[in-house]
């Protein structure tokens, strides 16, 4: 891409973004922010109008400012989200949904044959039968990259996958990385950390305000952001945990059992930070449907606060969801409404009484500014719709609040206030329990580490064992 | 609305307005036929005065500019354009064309002529060779060293009048103008050629124009390096594709935060006048904007320069070229004549 400038509803998206990425190359791009990410993604794909610069794909212009044709440019999208048909197979998914797809008729056997080498060369073992919907996510993932391998992408972007997928999972589908790599294919690896981006790439390209500031060529480059994407203000020491066996856990579960889960066991202290790593995201939506009662574990049981719970209001805990903006926030209401909301369980006069909701006003205006009142809710910028949500729970003041993948895709400016956030709540005394596939970030403000296994016991580390592994 | 009136699209626009708004009265009968009849001659007249004689004047303007004729300021004044944009292209014709703006690319032409006459090629290296030979009878071997690079340079730079080069030549040029430095700076600097080794003697091959490396490397030196504690490591690091050949002049220096880099990737890529003005000189970037507007006279747009840089970490300057091992293959070969 050579000086691609473009706008996109009135904004400047892109502002000569210049990168060249060689046939086989994995190159990391570190967004210091979100500015320009989608729009790069649709030049990439069909061919956005441009107001300056040139595209080329595989030595061919594609799209220049002065002419842009738009059309499918066969490059694979792989994000987060699983971009795979439901209540298809893995064969259907992967040849008939293919857009040269010309045949009148599935021929399942043959599709099943076409397949096998596929999976042969990368270890995988898949049945071309199943089910997407069987599938985990770091399946889902290995079914996408071979969709667009099948489909004849020589370049593919993978946004955002650390996020979704365990350390185990993320070492294979590095290892499938590279093999691609080594045949010819293309792979642009977006990911908001650093020192993941060096895991597997060859050159990370810095992104900011939608320009590339610098392409990194060695770890020995560490540039300064002014974000951290950690947390770096004083975390104090890890709090009193209570005798095991008393009634003084915040939180405790005791040899729960499910389909994901097997005899998981952990406690957690008013105000400890405990993070609970688990190899698929499956366990953390079974964890999380034991807790609000959605369905009942086949053994064991959770207590919060000493007390058995099994219901979601008045449990004495809240659930912070994944990308919180997007499923917490009423943008039909004003921003106060939004914050008050579900406090009347603590405060039942709250929508009665005015003056209790001007105080709430007054109180919080000081931490999170007096504009914001007056803003919509859908007009505020992302940072100020986390610390809605963050503060909406912090004014709660629940004994434990569980945090899903609170990182992911957050930039790095919002990942260094995410971390604030959490520290917020640790400094109320509540308990914070963050739910993450992947350790990035979330060490840096945990003092519990648990990691759980499929298959062992589950994994406990504290505080300074893992800062010990980490730094060295 | 003062400044819209000025264009002609917003005349007629207004003159349209005004011929329905008759028609309409008309239809109705709101108004009385002869006063439609006189209202449609007023709209005539005021279409004369304000659409056709502007236009006519502004064709001629534009019909002398395109003979040769240089335009006077008042001259562009009194032309009324067909739209904002339009005037917006006449006010970079007249930036970019002005007299005084050509009579400043004229007298740096002349001063670069003057110049290349006062040296005379024979005659400074029959003096350089003199020195060396004093210097090695002296015994000062440094002395002797540096005389012949600087002798090397000079006749690369002043001799070779040909527009294109190898990259082997050109690379050369730059170890010759790097060992100079390092009289200067010692151990402080280091440089690095990179490349595929399976491609190296393909990229050696590759034309490219010449001058092209070497003010990169000295701007590295003199922005990057210059300033940092501790030794500058610079790399020239050479790939090759298909179609493209890309150099990457990096340092490790003192990098440049996101506004200034912002500033001076803007001033690349535009075939902006910078060169002809002295004040811009200051605020540097000058040389890379030279090499990259006669990359992009060569061999078009979408080939050039970009910089990459961190605070910090160090900047790097991509060139991007077409990869030819001809002259020939210039897509613009009339600018080589």
């Amino acid at each position: 891409m050579e000086r691609v400038s473009c706008v996109e509803q009135g904004a400047v998206q892109l502002d000569g973004f210049n990168l060249s990425i060689l046939t086989g190359e994995i190159m990391g791009l570190l967004p210091v922010n979100n500015h320009g990410l989608s729009a790069l993604i649709k030049i990439l794909q069909s061919n956005m109008p441009l107001s300056r610069g040139y595209v080329y794909y595989r030595e061919k212009q594609v799209n220049t400012w002065r002419h842009s044709k738009p059309r499918d440019n066969r490059i694979g999208l792989i994000q987060s989200e699983e971009c795979l048909v439901e209540g298809l197979t893995v064969a259907d998914n992967i040849f008939v949904l293919h857009p040269q797809y010309k045949k009148w008729m599935v021929n399942p056997p043959n599709m099943r044959k076409q397949l096998s080498p596929f999976l042969e060369s990368i270890n995988v073992f898949i049945s071309a039968d199943t089910y997407v919907d069987e599938l985990s996510v770091f399946e889902k993932i290995v079914v996408d990259v071979l969709k667009s391998v099948v489909a004849g992408c020589r370049l593919i972007v993978l946004q955002d996958i650390s996020a979704k997928v365990g350390e185990a999972e993320l070492k294979k589908l590095h290892e499938l990385l590279r093999y691609y790599a080594k045949q010819g294919i293309t792979f642009i690896y977006i990911d908001f950390h650093l020192k993941e981006l060096w895991r597997i790439c060859d050159k990370v390209a810095l992104m900011s305000n939608g320009r590339i500031l610098k392409v990194l060529h060695s770890e020995s480059e560490s540039p300064n952001f002014g974000y951290t994407g950690s947390y770096n203000g004083s975390r104090g020491p890890s709090p009193v945990v209570p005798a095991k066996g008393g009634r003084g856990f915040a939180f405790e579960a005791k040899k729960l059992s499910g389909e994901f889960i097997k005899d998981l066991s952990f406690t957690a202290a008013a105000g400890e930070c405990v993070t609970l790593q688990h190899m698929d995201i499956m366990a953390f939506r079974e964890f999380l449907s034991f807790l609000i009662g959605e369905s009942v574990p086949q053994s064991g049981e959770i207590r919060i606060d000493g007390k058995k719970t099994d219901c979601l209001f008045g449990g004495g805990f809240a659930v912070i969801q994944e990308l919180p903006t997007e499923t917490m926030l009423f943008y039909e209401m004003s921003y106060l409404d939004n914050l008050c909301f579900l406090l009347d369980r603590r405060l039942p006069e709250i929508w009665r009484s005015a003056a209790a909701r001007e105080g709430v006003r007054r109180e919080y205006s000081r931490i999170l500014g007096g504009d914001v009142f007056n803003k919509r809710v859908d007009a505020l910028s992302k940072i100020e719709k986390y610390e809605l949500v963050y503060t909406r729970v912090a004014i709660q003041k629940p004994k434990v609040a569980f945090c899903v993948q609170p990182f992911r895709r957050a930039d790095m400016e919002l990942r260094t206030r995410i971390l604030e956030l959490i520290k917020m709540l640790l400094d109320k005394e509540i308990t914070v329990v963050l739910l993450a596939a992947n350790l990035a970030d979330s060490l840096s403000i945990s003092d519990k580490l648990i990691r759980i296994r499929k298959d062992g016991p589950d994994e406990v580390y504290l505080r300074d064992e893992f800062l010990a592994v980490e730094s060295s | 609305m003062k400044q819209r009136w000025k264009y002609i699209s917003f005349r007629v626009a207004v003159l349209f307005c005004g011929i329905g708004a008759l028609m309409v009265s008309g239809a109705l009968s709101l108004i009385p036929p002869p006063a439609v009849l006189a209202g449609f001659a007023a709209i005539a007249a005021a279409g004369w005065l304000l659409v056709v004689r502007p236009y006519l004047k502004t064709s001629e303007m534009i019909r002398l500019f395109l003979e040769g004729y240089t335009l006077s300021e008042s001259q562009v004044s009194e032309s009324r354009p067909i739209s904002g944009v339009t005037q917006m292209l006449f006010d970079q014709f007249q930036e970019f064309l002005s007299p005084a703006q050509l009579f400043n690319m004229n007298k740096r032409q002349a001063q670069y002529l003057a110049l290349q006459n006062q040296i005379n090629p024979h005659f400074l290296y029959n003096t350089l060779e003199g020195i060396r030979s004093e210097a090695l009878i002296a015994g000062l071997n440094d002395v002797a060293d540096m005389t012949e690079a600087l002798a090397t340079f000079f006749r690369y730079t002043i001799t070779k009048v040909e527009n294109l080069v190898s990259v082997e030549e050109e690379l050369q040029n730059c170890e010759t103008y790097f060992s100079m430095q390092q009289y200067r700076f010692g151990d402080r600097l280091e440089l690095s050629i990179r490349c595929e080794p399976k491609d190296k003697e393909e990229i050696y091959r590759c034309r490219i124009p010449k001058l092209t490396m070497q003010p990169i490397l000295e701007n590295s030196i003199i922005h990057g390096t210059e300033l940092k504690v501790g030794t500058g490591h610079m790399a020239i690091h050479l790939e090759l594709t298909e179609k493209r050949l890309l150099i990457r002049v990096s340092d490790d220096g003192l990098g440049m935060d996101e506004e200034t880099l912002m500033r001076l990737n803007e001033k690349l890529g535009k075939g902006n006048f910078s060169i002809a003005k002295q004040e811009r000189e200051a605020k540097g970037g000058l040389a890379l904007a030279n090499v990259d507007n006669r990359i992009r006279l060569l061999f078009g747009d979408e080939y050039g320069l970009h910089v990459f840089s961190a605070p910090g970490v160090g900047t790097d300057v991509e060139i991007s070229l077409p990869a030819i091992g001809s002259d020939r293959e210039v897509k613009n070969r009339e600018v080589l004549q």
